[in-house]
């Protein structure tokens, strides 16, 4: 039985991307059939972490929205394309598919001009956990609580939230988790991500789970080397054994596990 | 000689001489030419008479296996024979032109004679500076780390293979890369040893003084010098060549032996010590600083009265890493004490209103209601 896990952040810049990349790269290195969609259909971006452009990526989720296509023709084969990335080299023969959103500005438009059939999205989905026998579908998120992130967030098993360790966050992820719980989410979990080293990351954890509620999946450091690869590559597999990357692959454990 | 008199009042021996003595004397120096090959004096001759160069090169040389050999060179400026002026032992050394030069000449007779008329206490005085003018390049090659054990006999040889030289202010004694064939002890002034930077800016990395010893290393392997050295002020040094050096070993193949058990002492010392910074190294690579303060007052001990030898060196490179150390550990601390408390404030009430303003939405209770449909839905698959 395949689980649909929805990465979600209240406020845009948290690394929902580079979460959800490495999230689904580490759990496809574990053997598990895995499929990503970018439904942040305003600002795509996972894509450039998998090395895709406009060019390469071929169809979108957006002509599968548009009607112009069956979904299982959107979904590109990553373990047969990992490109020339060094940590993503990994991933050749994996299972690992991504659902891309197009950035062509004029389609970007459309679908905020005219949105889009909610049903449509979560029929395609539900194709594509059948058509790719995926044993996890990854949700990579538009940031806030549009109708589109709200429904993304009825059809998954699994919500992550993540969250900086900063005051602005701290309300909006109290929102979001209210409402969560208010639609009957099955399982949650907190993700604190680019915190400070001079923060003691235990007591992170701990103040982050008495406030919301909610268990805390993993407290990821601010990385400067992810900075400073800018966006080319899967960080954990490129560098695994950095502070950063032992942190997602705890949260990938966790995914295995426990949800 | 502009000033005769005034240059002889500067020099050692002419010290406890009353002032219209100096004046007599100067009027007796008489002036000597020599052409290029001349031989002013030769090795083993008594002293009979004190030179001042005023012009030209002389170079002082001493009898070797195959001839004489090089081991020195004098310009203007420097007496030769002071030291044994009075005593009359033989010339270390022997003295020829190198170039035309021109030299002012005091006889012996002329200076005993002074010598003679002054009282006895004067007199014993002035054997004393002469015996301690001997003694003083004695005590300055102490200094060489590399002489620190060579036996008395051997200082004494080699000091006849010792020059000096007279640096003006300004004047260079060498400059980077220039062939390092010699070895310099500044005796009197001071010395800055210079780099230059990319943009040709001069960079003054050290200043050298009395007792400091320049190229020690250069006397056993020629290599070009790291870093040029000008004279900060009138500067004296002593030097030996390496040729001469090297002769010396020949002649005294005892001392060769003494002089490389010492560089193998130097060498585990030196190996000791980095093995000893490795491990600290480590020590710090595992966050633990306790070592450093104690060591930094134990380098700090030892370096105070050496001189510029390797081993200090190597401690002097020891004591900035460890204060480098004590510097990280300074820091670190300061970050743990500001070690951040995360601490989290939600406005609840701010929080209830939104909650309420989303969930109160056709769109939501749709949702909400469609919700449980639609998950047991895709169970179904
Ligand atoms: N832990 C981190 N430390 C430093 N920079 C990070 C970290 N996580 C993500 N980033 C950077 O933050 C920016 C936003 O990340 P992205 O994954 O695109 O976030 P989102 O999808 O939430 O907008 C990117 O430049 C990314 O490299
Ligand atoms: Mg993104």
């Amino acid at each position: 039985m395949s689980k649909t896990i929805s990465i979600h952040s209240f406020r845009g810049g948290t690394g929902k991307s580079n979460t959800t990349a490495n999230l689904a790269a580490q759990v496809a290195m574990a053997g598990k059939r895995v499929a990503i969609v970018d439904t942040d259909i305003q600002s795509p971006g996972i894509h450039v972490l998998f090395g895709l452009d406009e060019k390469k990526m071929g169809k979108t989720l957006n002509d599968f929205l548009a009607g112009r296509c069956p979904i299982e023709e959107v979904a590109f084969n990553i373990g047969e394309h990992v490109g020339d990335a060094q940590g993503r080299q990994a991933l050749i023969g994996k299972d690992l598919w991504l659902i891309p959103s197009s950035m062509n500005s004029g389609e970007i438009s459309k679908i905020l001009r005219d949105g889009y059939d909610v049903n449509m999205m979560n029929k395609g989905l539900k194709t594509l956990r059948k058509a790719l026998e995926l044993d996890y579908l990854f949700i990579d998120t538009h940031p806030g609580l549009n109708e589109e992130t709200l429904l993304s967030i009825v059809i998954s098993d699994v919500l992550i939230i993540i969250l900086r360790p900063d005051q602005q966050d701290f309300q909006g992820t109290a929102v979001t988790v209210d409402i969560a719980r208010s639609l009957d989410v099955p399982a949650m979990r907190l993700l604190v991500n680019k915190a400070l080293t001079r923060y003691d990351f235990d007591q992170v954890r701990a103040t982050v789970e008495a406030s919301y509620g909610v268990k805390v999946s993993g407290v990821l450091p601010l990385n400067e080397d992810m900075v400073d690869m800018g966006s080319a590559d899967i960080f954990s597999l490129r560098y695994p054994d950095h502070p950063w990357s032992v942190g997602i692959k705890g949260v990938a454990q966790d995914i295995l596990e426990n949800l | 000689m502009k000033n005769l008199t005034g240059y002889l009042q500067g020099l050692e021996l002419f010290e406890p001489l009353p002032e219209d003595m100096i004046r007599e004397l100067a009027r007796k120096f008489t002036t000597r030419s020599l052409e290029v090959g001349d031989v002013l004096f030769r090795q083993g001759q008594p002293s009979d008479a004190l030179y001042i160069v005023t012009e030209g090169l002389i170079r002082i040389v001493i009898a070797g296996d195959e001839g004489e050999e090089v081991v020195n060179e004098t310009g203007p400026g420097v007496a030769l024979g002071q030291m044994t002026l009075i005593d009359m032992e033989p010339r270390t050394a022997g003295a020829v032109a190198a170039e035309f030069t021109i030299l002012l000449v005091l006889s012996r007779d002329d200076f005993m004679e002074a010598f003679n008329r002054l009282p006895v206490q004067n007199q014993i005085q002035l054997r004393e500076i002469s015996r301690d003018l001997r003694l003083n390049y004695a005590d300055i090659l102490r200094q060489v780390p590399l002489f620190h054990d060579l036996p008395d006999e051997a200082l004494k040889v080699l000091m006849n293979r010792i020059g000096r030289k007279r640096l003006e202010r300004d004047e260079v004694l060498f400059n980077r890369g220039d062939v390092g064939d010699a070895l310099y002890v500044i005796d009197k002034g001071w010395v800055k040893v210079i780099m230059h930077n990319a943009e040709g800016e001069e960079l003054t990395l050290n200043q050298l003084g009395p007792g400091e010893v320049l190229g020690e290393m250069s006397l056993v392997d020629e290599v070009p010098r790291a870093a040029g050295v000008v004279a900060l002020t009138e500067t004296e040094v002593l030097w030996l060549t390496r040729d001469a050096f090297i002769e010396f070993l020949n002649e005294y193949p005892a001392i060769a032996q003494i002089m490389l058990r010492m560089l193998s002492q130097r060498l585990r010392f030196s190996i000791s010590y980095i093995q000893q910074a490795i491990e600290l190294s480590r020590k710090v690579a595992e966050g633990d600083y306790s070592f450093a303060k104690t060591e930094i007052e134990k380098s700090q001990s030892q370096i105070i009265g050496r001189g510029q030898s390797d081993e200090s060196r190597v401690r002097e490179m020891l004591a900035a890493f460890f204060s480098m150390v004590e510097g990280v550990q300074k820091r670190e601390e300061e970050l743990k004490a500001q070690v951040r408390m995360l601490s989290i404030q939600i406005d609840e009430v701010k929080r209830q209103e939104e909650v309420e303003s989303l969930t109160g939405s056709d769109f939501f209770a749709e949702l909400k209601a469609s919700a449980k449909r639609i998950r047991e839905q895709d169970d179904e698959d």
